[in-house]
């Protein structure tokens, strides 16, 4: 028998086999120890060398297309068997059956640690005044980026590095991306509202980093407030107020100067250590003070950008990282576990 | 960047500790991350040895035992066996005595195959002062034999993040400025502080240089440098470079070093003799690239380098990647006597792009892609051309070199001292105003302020402030309370997910945050046939799929958590994102506003580990729950369902006729897939077409109110029976309990608690059972009654579907 008229015996069994016992069967007679290709090998010792090595490619291609198709039918009966379980498990939604085992025993539900935090923060807000909006996960460059001041080549891309989306109708443009920032809203509601302005933005940021402090996915919250003669003190005491609820009474905030492009004055905004109480700890690396939001007046370029009148108005910006908080709280030391959804993690709140 | 306390004290007198300093700059300039002491306590017994002797260690190829002279710490010599490669007779070398405590270990009187050995010689990593293990550490010759380590190396480091548009703070006469404003200190005479370089456009007698692109580089400044002599920096240059993490290389090299340290532009060194001279001059061009050009780096990588990059080239060939790094064809080797120091400002937009384009960044790279002004470029040829005297023994016999345009003189700024007072809620007299932004090297005349040449950063009244400010001290602001009332729309959806949450999870669920972003073997393993939005350029090869539903995610972490439990049920309540091309499914607070791409606020459930035949009616059991909890109601219809579905089991689920969403058994090909060993049922629903109905959602969250109105019930006693029928098996039971509850007012509650088929019922029937409750509302039931009850059901079940009592 040569490999053709192998293969050809091959296919033709092959066609009539529907379970998996025959395929079985059919496996061992043409690939086994003892099988027909087998066989075919063995004889090959009383050819020339160059037939030995053009009929070995040739067995071995053979070899590869058999094993490929009995594994294609292998996973065609098993989908053949499952179309069964469409009749034979069938369960009407509308039967209503009395369940029998349900609820025999009270379990405690668990709410994510992070959803208690965004809540808690919207609730300060509201308490406060502000609206509560969200923006997109999947935003454009214009908003993420050049109309809070971060053109193409600008230092500050450094620190955001970004995920960019294929948009399906300009596969070539590189404009739809994961927004690096809760920022990207500032724009997008200012074009559509003039002041007063008094909004807390809660939402997904995303970053191209990975590791036990960054996750590539995560939550911020961002404060925006814009009206006739806000000043510094405003911010101060806005935040003054809120961390105070968000982390008690004790916590005190301090300002330090800080940059980002879309303020001026920019701040970065400490808060007393909530682990030793101010007095110095390895967590505030001995200051006190451990550094929590970032902050500032508003850019007049970012008023004006959005159709709002720098003469006129100002106003100002506040915003952080809402793991931090969370990591911070319940002393957990590596981002990843928040993502991990390990019920082991999560029962614990 | 790492500042020297020690350097910095050299450029101003500074008090304060390096403790006290570094805190008061992370609050008013230069975020300062770290400091660290450079040069240990253990240097106290490291001194400088000469090596006289070196000879061949007996047992050991690779060994040499050498004789060092230590001075008059030691009466004679020291024996030292050593298997450095880059030992001489006559180095100054650092020597370990016996009994120092170095970070790897205490050195001790030691014999190394079978030769006595009396200390050890160091390499800069075993002595904390740099990361080179290549051999030890060869010492400036002048300095005297026994002098301690601890005398020469004793510092701090502040390690400091400036802002990202404060490229002029990576340098120490930047940060001296900064310091000088906080303190209000002066400067030490030796050294001046940053001021303007008054030069003229021009070439030298035998350098031009030619700049093609003014955009990529508005100035380029060069001057030759004669009759250097090649040797090691001093000392304290090379303790300066180490305490900054630089390492310290040869004096020329570490001059233009020391001056980016110090000055902060960048700078490079050209042997002069390598760069071909037309018609009597030795030529540089700055230009583009053009196709297929390649250079050979200082690191000795050919690169070939794409078109349009900023390079500087001879008549001919590229011999640096601008701002990145010098080429081979250019160094400065052991023959060098003339160089062209090169001190120029290339813009960021083109040193960002060789950045990524050649992947290479560098300390001078770095520097350029944050943006640096000319001035800074003038002074730096300035500085270094005078260290290259002082300490290559050269000569700059000719004039400087400038090409491209020198610095304008910045704008004015008009700012209002009242205006910046109230804005930044604080109270600083004008006086007190003008001083802090002199020492910043600002001008002020009256209330006019022009910003010093290097800070870019400055353009409007606002930058002022922020400089005041600062200084001023951030934490003299005032707390004023903000009077601000707005008309609050928080859209219906952000109560709507609070509270749903909420309620999931009283009612025994766990939540979980699952990630945006799934793994493309998630997909394939879940039997996703849905279109969606691709990542493209994700932080692997798999993790590049923008989720069209939370279905994936909750099995995989329902596959992860089942390792380890039996039995469990998961929520999520979060967006997804369609890759379709309709504007509709608007999660925001603000519907006018079109989304870049089309996201939806979705609900899905999973549970784990109930019965096969009763886990889809647990599910359904808890959107009912949920749905009633808004004063909604949700139906059911059966439908096969997606790939991933169980085709028998699941269905749609809709809401005033609309289908929001599905509940399924997920298909057993998809738990194999996923290793599980039991059933798996969810569901998902898309909460925004929920968001417009929910009746109870009409105010806020926490203003939700009920508007139920009290039914009276009966106080009498109850009567149960349960009744088991055989029925054709096509009826359904709810149609069943629909009819026995209308016969008549006293049968309270009728549930089905059973149902199967058997041969034994006869063929197409099915049996049913139900549990019955009976109750009048003006006496106690007697059993006879129930009995007639039970009886006249029968009747009745009877007559209409042919129902028998199962025996």
């Amino acid at each position: 028998m040569n490999l053709s008229d192998i293969k050809q015996q091959f296919t033709d069994k092959l066609l009539g086999i529907e379970d998996e016992q025959s395929l079985n069967n059919l496996e061992i007679e043409f690939l086994g120890r003892k099988g027909k290709l087998t066989e075919v090998l063995r004889s090959l010792s009383s050819l020339s060398l160059v037939e030995k090595k053009r009929m070995g490619t040739e067995s071995n291609e053979l070899k590869e297309f058999m094993e490929g198709e009995i594994k294609n039918q292998k996973s065609k009966i098993k989908i053949k068997e499952y179309e069964k379980i469409a009749e034979t498990e069938k369960i009407d939604i509308n039967s209503n059956l009395q369940l029998t085992t349900y609820n025999l025993q009270p379990v405690s539900g668990h709410l994510h640690p992070l959803s208690n935090f965004i809540f808690k923060i919207e609730r300060i807000f509201e308490e406060l005044g502000y609206e509560v909006v969200e923006g997109y996960d999947i935003e454009t460059d214009y908003y993420n980026f050049e109309a809070v001041r971060i053109p193409e080549d600008h230092p500050s891309r450094d620190e955001h590095d970004t995920f960019y989306i294929k948009d399906l109708n300009n596969p070539d443009k590189k404009d739809l991306l994961l927004r690096t920032q809760t920022t990207a809203m500032q724009v997008r509601y200012m074009e559509k509202h003039q002041p007063p302005i008094k909004i807390i933005v809660p939402g997904k940021a995303f970053r191209r980093d990975d590791d036990a402090t960054h996750s590539p996915m995560f939550h911020q919250f961002e404060g925006l407030v814009v009206g006739e003669g806000i000043t510094l003190g405003n911010l101060k005491n806005t935040l003054s107020v809120a961390m105070k609820k968000l982390l008690g009474e004790d916590a005190k905030i301090r300002f330090r100067t800080g940059y980002f492009p879309f303020v001026e004055p920019g701040l970065e905004v400490d808060v007393t250590c909530t682990i030793c109480g101010g007095k110095g700890c390895n967590v505030c690396k001995n200051t006190g003070w451990v550094e929590l939001l970032g902050a500032g007046m508003v850019h007049p370029e970012v008023l004006k950008i959005s159709g709002i009148d720098p003469e006129k108005y100002s106003g100002f910006a506040f915003g952080t990282g809402i793991e931090r908080l969370a990591m911070m709280k319940h002393k957990i030391p590596n981002i990843k576990m928040l993502y991990e959804n390990d019920i082991r993690f999560l029962e614990q709140f | 960047m790492k500042y020297s306390y020690k350097w910095l004290k050299k450029l101003v007198d500074i008090d304060a500790t390096p403790e006290k300093l570094a805190e008061d700059l992370s609050c008013k300039s230069v975020e300062i991350e770290n400091i660290e002491k450079f040069g240990g306590d253990f240097l106290e017994t490291v001194v400088v040895g000469e090596i006289k002797e070196i000879n061949q260690h007996p047992n050991a190829d690779k060994l040499k035992v050498t004789i060092v002279d230590v001075g008059a710490i030691h009466e004679s010599p020291l024996q030292i066996v050593c298997g450095a490669p880059n030992i001489a007779v006559g180095q100054k070398v650092p020597v370990a005595l016996v009994g120092t405590k170095l970070p790897m270990g205490e050195i001790k009187e030691a014999k190394i195959r079978d030769v006595e050995s009396f200390g050890m010689l160091c390499a800069e990593d075993e002595l904390l002062l740099g990361s080179d293990h290549t051999g030890i550490l060869i010492l400036d010759p002048t300095i005297a034999v026994g002098t301690k380590l601890s005398e020469i190396y004793n510092d701090f480091v502040l390690d400091g993040k400036p802002g990202a548009n404060r490229g002029d703070l990576l340098n120490h006469v930047g940060l001296v400025m900064e310091i000088m404003a906080i303190y209000g200190t002066k400067l030490t005479p030796a050294v001046g502080a940053r001021r303007a370089v008054p030069l003229q456009v021009g070439d030298s007698d035998s350098v031009q240089v030619e700049i093609e692109n003014l955009e990529a580089c508005p100035l380029y400044t060069a001057r030759l440098i004669k009759g250097v002599k090649i040797g090691p920096s001093p000392v304290w240059m090379q303790q300066a470079l180490l305490a900054c993490g630089m390492r310290p290389i040869n004096n020329i090299v570490d001059v233009t070093n020391y001056v980016m340290l110090e000055y902060g532009n960048p700078l490079h060194a050209f042997d002069a003799k390598k760069i071909p001279e037309v018609e009597g001059k030795h030529q540089i061009i700055v230009r583009l690239t053009k196709k297929g050009e390649i250079i050979r780096t200082l690191d000795g990588k050919d690169h070939e380098i794409p078109e349009g990059l900023l390079v500087i080239a001879d008549y001919k060939n590229p011999v640096a990647v601008a701002g990145v790094m010098g080429g081979e064809n250019s160094e400065i080797d052991d023959t060098t006597t003339d160089i062209i120091l090169e001190s120029a400002t290339f813009s960021r937009k083109y040193i960002r792009k060789s950045q990524i384009e050649l992947g290479i960044t560098t300390e001078a790279s770095s520097r350029f892609a944050k943006g640096l002004s000319r001035e800074l470029a003038l002074m730096g040829l300035e500085r270094a051309t005078q260290l290259f005297e002082e300490v290559c023994s050269g000569q700059a016999v000719e004039v400087p070199i400038v090409a491209g345009e020198l610095p304008v003189k910045k704008k004015t700024i008009e700012v209002d001292f009242e205006k910046i007072n109230n804005f930044l809620s604080i109270d600083i007299g004008k006086d007190e105003a003008t001083k802090i932004l002199e020492n910043l090297g600002f001008l002020v005349e009256d209330n006019k302020v022009t910003a010093p040449g290097w800070r870019e950063d400055i353009s409007i009244w606002q930058d002022i402030a922020e400089e005041i400010g600062r200084i001023y001290g951030l934490d003299k602001v005032r707390e004023e309370e903000l009077k601000l009332e707005i008309q609050s729309n928080t859209d219906k959806s952000i109560y709507l997910v609070e509270s749903t949450k909420k309620f999931l999870a009283g009612l025994g669920l766990t939540e979980v945050f699952t990630m945006s972003i799934l793994s493309s073997e998630l997909i394939n393993k879940t039997n996703m046939t849905n279109r969606y939005f691709e990542i493209t350029n994700p932080l692997n090869e798999y993790d590049y799929i923008m989720r069209s539903g939370l279905w994936n995610g909750l099995l995989f972490h329902a596959s992860e958590n089942a390792k380890k439990f039996d039995h469990f049920s998961l929520f999520d309540l979060s967006n997804i994102y369609l890759a379709q091309d309709n504007s509709g499914g608007l999660t925001s607070g603000i519907p006018e506003v079109r989304p870049p791409a089309n996201e939806e606020k979705h609900l899905g459930i999973l549970i784990y580990g109930e019965k096969p035949e009763e886990g889809l009616f647990v599910l359904k059991n808890y959107l009912d729950k949920f749905a009633q909890n808004f004063g909604l109601a949700f139906t059911y219809e059966n439908n096969p369902g997606a790939e991933f579905c169980h085709p028998g089991r699941s269905a749609q689920v809709f809401f005033n006729k609309e289908k929001i969403g599905r509940v399924c058994e997920i298909h057993p090909i998809v738990l194999e897939n996923l290793d599980l060993k039991n059933r798996i049922w969810i569901a998902e629903i898309n909460l925004q077409k929920l968001v417009d109905s929910a009746q109870n959602l009409d105010q806020k969250f926490s203003e939700i109110e009920s508007n139920v109105i009290f039914q009276e019930f009966s106080r009498f006693e109850v009567s149960k029976r349960d009744m088991a029928i055989v029925v054709d098996e096509n009826l359904s039971s709810e149609e069943i309990i629909k009819t026995i509850k209308a016969i008549d007012a006293k049968i309270m509650e009728a549930t089905l608690f059973d149902e199967f088929k058997s041969e034994k019922l006869g063929a197409n029937k099915k049996s049913l059972a139900f549990h019955l409750v009976f109750q009048a509302n003006d006496h106690t039931l007697t059993d006879q009654e129930v009995d007639e009850l039970f009886n006249q059901i029968l009747e009745n079940l009877n007559n209409k579907f042919n129902a028998e009592l199962r025996k």
